[in-house]
């Protein structure tokens, strides 16, 4: 698969800490401390915005997977959008912790029902409803179709999610990224990317362990399977 | 808000995203190894019994 390519683990994981220590270094040293009224909180930005990106990059990975998945009924697709899923629940928690820290340090509120957050709040409960659905469906391959369906159809809601502070700029969520560049310094800009490249190798890293360990599982249950029948 | 304050705030974030990154990693990383030495073990086993297996059926 092509995660292979991009090598092991470890590797992953070792680029991945050198960009996001450099891109927190550079937050503080280098970046300047925002002019609006988000001051030194604004320094939240550079690694909450790359996790909301990370997240919603996960849900499109299982999103991927569970088209290929109902196309080929390969299980290999149907692991890598299960894992894919969790790890974007995780970094989607992460997005909503971050979020509430830096919205009460910003905004003087823990949360507010604005397009953005409420998309994402959304977003959580759905892939949270895909391993509900996991629970409940023990036969194999129709625990792998439902879920795939699933998966699908809960993706409708990333890119409105993506797209919430575009449709409805009246929240309190700025929009940074616009079609004529983006609304900020050249090393604000700079520092974003690294953390930015750093998260998606962190990503990487945690999908490729996370996805040895199903395969792992899957082999530990077939010489079960092969213990007990030549017992 | 003052500065004092707002690094607070930033501090308590990047706490959270520091712990939650890495005990994510250790415990997938934990599981990992967990797992691998389950298989080998289980090989092992398996390859110890086909080979008593054939070991007797050469016997016969």
């Amino acid at each position: 698969m092509a995660l292979k390519k991009l090598g092991s683990p470890a590797a992953l994981f070792v680029g991945a800490a050198a960009f996001l220590v450099t891109g927190l270094l550079l937050a503080f040293w280098y970046a300047p401390t925002d002019a609006s009224t988000m001051g030194f909180s604004q320094k939240i930005f550079y690694f909450h915005a790359p996790i909301a990106e990370c997240a919603l990059l996960a849900f499109a990975v299982a999103f991927v997977a569970a088209v290929q998945y109902l196309r080929t009924q390969k299980s290999v697709y149907d692991r890598l959008g299960y894992v894919s899923v969790r790890l974007g629940l995780l970094f989607s928690l992460l997005v909503m912790a971050t979020g509430m820290i830096w919205g009460k340090a910003a905004w003087g509120v823990w949360w507010a029902w604005e397009p953005r957050l409420t998309t994402f709040l959304v977003v959580c409960l759905l892939y949270a409803a895909y391993f509900v659905l996991r629970q409940t469906v023990e036969d194999e391959t129709r625990r792998a179709t439902f879920a795939a369906v699933f998966a699908i159809i809960a993706f409708v809601d990333v890119p409105l999610t993506f797209f919430a502070t575009r449709f409805m700029p009246a929240g309190l969520h700025p929009v940074v990224f616009t079609t004529g560049g983006a609304r900020m310094e050249g090393s604000m800009l700079f520092t974003f990317c690294l953390t930015m490249i750093g998260m998606t190798l962190l990503l990487a890293a945690l999908l490729r362990l996370e996805l040895a360990e199903q395969a792992l599982k899957e082999e530990l249950d077939e010489l079960k399977i092969r213990a007990e029948a030549g017992a | 808000m003052s500065l004092q304050e707002a690094v607070k705030y930033v501090a308590g974030a990047y706490g959270v995203i520091l712990v939650a990154f890495f005990a994510s990693y250790w415990s997938a990383a934990r599981r990992l190894r967990s797992l691998e030495r389950q298989v080998r073990a289980l090989k092992d086993a398996l390859d110890k019994r086909e080979q008593t297996t054939a070991g007797g059926e050469d016997d016969v």
